[in-house]
């Protein structure tokens, strides 16, 4: 084989690996550091806030659906009683919100646009349903940013 | 003038490289996949999204303040928005391949091939395009989804024409990026020229034109033999590979060596490009909010303020600013009392003068854009999709201005710079025109009034 074409293929195989290799890197660097900055069998609770629409949603907003997608409201969140640790990650898709989970006096953490918030709901309470809101004035429909942690 | 080649021998046995062209693509190519894909399933939040930090503020500003005036269009060397129609087109990504699908070239290319229409061999296209861009441009530097229609749809519409037109038609005649480009890589210090004249003139191959067997014919559709300009030279040094004669040479010249503007539509990128600098400067920097709720029209809903203010940037640039620049010359000539010029000669080579004012313009725009928002650069690397990652450990680095309190220290300075090599170069195109000095100077009293208060214009915008 001429050298050229040892040129040509290996070219052609950092571009077919990057366009298809992206993707699964990226997936991939997610679950790891999601498994290495939380302890193993965690109750992650992702959770995106936003005021435009105006809703807490564990959907996922990202720059394609912000659009036009219409979220689910996390009116309700199932939580698990069996001991293992509960994290919340808490983002927000647009302005500074702030998350709140009074009854075990959990934040109020300001949520700023962009970032993720990591939070655990750390209690001696013993866990039963209860209110997470939105603190902070945020926008208009600040008031129906809340919803419910159901123990399950 | 410096020959590079010669100063650095090493740097031409790279360009002569068959893979030279896409190593240096390959990591744009790379980035630029990674930013699409964090366009669409990163957050939807721009200043923590690495497609609008970094093509907005760090690219936009490395571009415009080093590559434009320093490397000429070394960013068309390694851009790859039209890279995937070139190796469609090619079928190959480095070597070259044989054959003779058009009359004359000795290489094989995929496709229809062919040829742009005559009546579109100008810049309106990507004047035009720049043009309706920057009416949408509030949307454009802040929401990832429209810079993925945006650059996405370049990609595909690149494709799309290397498959019917032969080579870079896009990059020629549409890509709104490219138009400005050639327009202010006129005033760079790097030029790819053939060195000897009287060797052109002897060899009669043209493979610096047509290829050979070892390169790719010009893709920009230029002869370096004849080649005077920076306007539409892509620097993808393919003459370099192919001239037998080792005649072509990468010169350090001094600052805005190009002077001759050639077409009318070259003369309205100027006066587009200035506008607009004008146009994003109020919008983008400036305390207007009115203007900012119309241009951000799809949050507030204000359809009839942005019709306005779309209709209101359209005519500044195609209609008010020429007009009024029309007097200027219409005076100018009038002064200089020549006969042998025309009205319209001087208003096309003249508005060489919007050239390095407009350059220096943008660039003193870009300066608060990478001291106020560059720290915005630093987060998103460790987060390019605001997913929560900290890859280097830089995540929560806070918004922190850069000396901002030096900004328009920095600009005050720049715009003056501007303002000199105008009238500098506009003194040298009229000692071409005019041919004596007391014609060119009374010519250039109209002028150098008209550029004075054009830089008095931003000055009072940039610093109070």
């Amino acid at each position: 084989m001429l050298k050229k074409d040892i040129v040509e293929i290996l070219a052609l195989g950092l571009v077919v690996i990057t366009i298809v290799g992206l993707p699964f890197a990226i997936i991939l660097y997610d679950r790891y550091h999601v498994a290495t900055h939380f302890p193993k069998n965690s109750q992650i609770i992702n959770l995106t806030a936003s005021a435009e629409p105006c809703v807490w949603t564990r959907d996922k907003i990202v720059g394609f659906n912000y659009w036009w997608k219409k979220f689910q409201f996390a009116k309700e969140i199932p939580i698990y009683d069996d001991g293992r640790p509960i994290f919340f990650r808490v983002k927000s898709a647009d302005v500074l919100h702030s998350f709140a989970i009074p009854l075990y006096r959990i934040g109020p953490f300001d949520i700023k646009a962009g970032e993720v918030q990591a939070i655990e709901l750390k209690t001696n309470k013993a866990l039963r349903s209860t209110k997470y809101l939105c603190w902070q004035y945020c926008s208009e429909c600040h008031p129906d940013l809340n919803g419910r942690l159901v123990v399950k | 003038m410096v020959d590079l080649f010669e100063k650095i021998p090493f740097l031409k046995k790279i360009v002569k490289l068959r893979a030279f062209q896409f190593a240096v693509i390959f990591p744009n190519f790379f980035l630029f996949y990674l930013f699409l894909i964090a366009a669409l399933v990163g957050t939807p939040v721009g200043n923590r999204n690495i497609m609008i930090v970094f093509v907005w503020i760090f690219w936009w500003v490395m571009l415009i303040a080093f590559m434009v005036p320093f490397a000429s269009r070394i960013w068309c060397t390694v851009c790859p928005l039209p890279i995937i129609g070139e190796w469609l087109q090619r079928r190959t990504l480095v070597k070259v391949r044989e054959g003779s699908t058009i009359p004359g070239f000795k290489q094989e290319f995929f496709g229809l091939n062919k040829q742009w229409p005559k009546r579109w061999r100008n810049i309106w296209l990507q004047n035009i395009g720049f043009l309706l861009l920057a009416c949408f441009s509030a949307h454009l530097v802040t929401r990832p989804i429209f810079s993925v229609f945006v650059l996405g749809g370049m990609i595909v519409l690149s494709t799309i024409l290397a498959l019917i037109y032969r080579f870079r038609a896009f990059c020629m005649y549409i890509c709104p990026v490219s138009g400005f480009l050639g327009l202010y890589a006129m005033t760079s210090k790097l030029a790819l020229r053939r060195k000897d004249k009287a060797v052109c003139d002897v060899h009669k191959g043209r493979e610096c034109f047509l290829g050979s067997e070892r390169s790719y014919p010009c893709s920009w559709f230029q002869n370096i033999c004849t080649m005077d300009r920076n306007n539409y030279c892509g620097l993808c040094m393919e003459c370099v590979k192919s001239c037998p004669d080792n005649n072509v040479g990468l010169f350090w010249r001094p600052f805005c060596s190009d002077v001759d503007i050639k077409g009318i539509d070259e003369a309205w990128k100027s006066f587009i490009m200035l506008c607009l600098a004008f146009v994003y400067s109020v919008n983008l920097l400036g305390p207007w909010g009115v203007l900012k709720d119309w241009a951000n029209f799809t949050e507030t809903g204000q359809w009839p303020g942005f019709i306005l203010l779309a209709l209101g940037i359209i005519l500044l640039c195609m209609v008010i600013f020429p007009a009024t620049y029309y007097l200027f010359i219409k005076w100018s000539k009038a002064l200089s009392r020549s006969k042998n010029v025309t009205t319209k000669d001087l208003f096309i080579k003249y508005s060489y003068a919007f050239v390095p004012l407009g350059l220096l313009v943008w660039i003193a725009f870009s300066v608060p854009l990478i001291m106020i928002n560059g720290s915005y650069i630093i987060a998103v690397i460790s987060d390019p999709l605001g997913w929560g990652w900290n890859i280097f450990g830089t995540t929560h680095f806070p918004w922190k201005p850069l000396l901002p309190e030096w900004v328009p220290y920095i600009q005050i300075p720049l715009l003056l710079m501007g303002l000199f090599y105008s009238i500098k170069s506009l003194y040298k195109i009229g000692m071409k025109i005019f041919s004596e000095k007391e014609a060119t100077v009374r010519s250039l009293i109209p002028m150098a009034i008209l550029l004075s208060l054009i830089t008095i214009v931003f000055l009072r915008l940039y610093v109070g």
